[in-house]
């Protein structure tokens, strides 16, 4: 992904834009690093964002964009090397590193971390957090995945239904 | 200029209620065996959603790269076995996966998880 413009050029300090979470908290942060976002990238291109003006973000609330810039900064630099082909391992191993802490919170952060990467359509992010619940799930059984997720108990219908598969597919867990 | 965050006027109250957003993490789970069994057990919307001959392309699309080994085919005494090598509940039963092959036949090569059998009974080669 290419930087702005006006993003980290040789002459000057990196261009900032301001981003206004939904309870009015105001974010300053490098271009480059917002335009991980495919929604906030076109304006900020546009010249939306700097000066006095902020880009309002009325889905994302403080908690959660302090959180998603923070990815952001982190993934910068190596976004804008086009994916990073020259990353050394160092690099690469410090950013998995990065990301495997990043993913180290509680469920109800995780999931407002899912909603703000789909609605900012960070690619990087999107994959990252819903790894992170795939993770959660793999290798558990059915009821296990669910009191994982805080679903509710299933009714006695779903149970029903539950235990015909088991009584079918029960070969498979002998 | 604004942008839009959202292009729904009402969220979903968690992201698993959302279809594309739950996809996108099931696409995310192993290729074992068990893997989309088990998750198609959670609940009905579930079970739709790992149904759906889309997502089971895109499933196969993501992890065709990396699939996972699940056993080896023995020759012995003209026959040709199949053994697995994943523990329960990913194991395949023997019976499950069997050749049918009811006559002298040998493996005469494999590559990129295909096996060419030569069918010395039936005069056939098999893939």
């Amino acid at each position: 992904m290419a930087a702005p413009e006006s993003g980290d050029g040789n002459n000057g300090a990196a261009r900032m834009v301001t981003l206004i979470s939904s309870d009015n908290t105001r974010f300053e942060v490098e271009a480059a690093a917002a335009s991980l976002s495919q929604t906030l990238q076109l304006t900020i291109l546009d010249g939306g964002g700097g000066g006095g003006d902020g880009i309002p973000l009325p889905n994302v609330d403080s908690a959660t964009l302090s959180k998603v810039l923070e990815y952001c900064i982190k993934h910068a630099p190596a976004a804008a090397n086009g994916g990073a082909p020259n990353a050394t391992a160092v690099d690469r191993a410090e950013l998995e590193r990065f990301d495997n802490e990043f993913v180290n919170i509680d469920q109800s952060v995780l999931y407002s971390l899912i909603m703000a990467a789909h609605n900012l359509e960070i690619e990087g992010l999107q994959s990252l957090v819903a790894k992170k619940v795939a993770d959660m799930i793999k290798g558990k059984s059915p009821m296990e995945i669910r009191r994982t997720l805080g679903f509710p108990d299933p009714t006695p219908e779903e149970q029903a239904e539950m235990n015909a598969h088991m009584l079918e597919y029960g070969w498979a867990y002998e | 200029m604004t942008p839009s965050t959202s292009h729904r006027s009402s969220q979903p109250a968690t992201p698993l209620e959302n279809d594309d957003l739950l996809l996108n993490i099931l696409l995310g789970l192993p290729p074992t065996p068990s893997s989309l069994h088990e998750v198609s057990l959670v609940c009905r919307r579930w079970n739709r959603l790992v149904s759906d001959p889309g997502f089971r392309r895109r499933f196969h699309a993501r992890h065709c790269h990396n699939p996972p080994l699940l056993g080896f085919l023995k020759p012995s005494l003209g026959e040709i076995s199949f053994t697995s090598i994943l523990d329960p509940p990913d194991c395949v039963r023997r019976g499950r996966f069997w050749l049918s092959l009811d006559g002298r036949s040998h493996i005469i090569s494999c590559r990129h998880g295909l096996v060419l059998i030569h069918d010395q009974s039936r005069l056939q080669l098999l893939v």
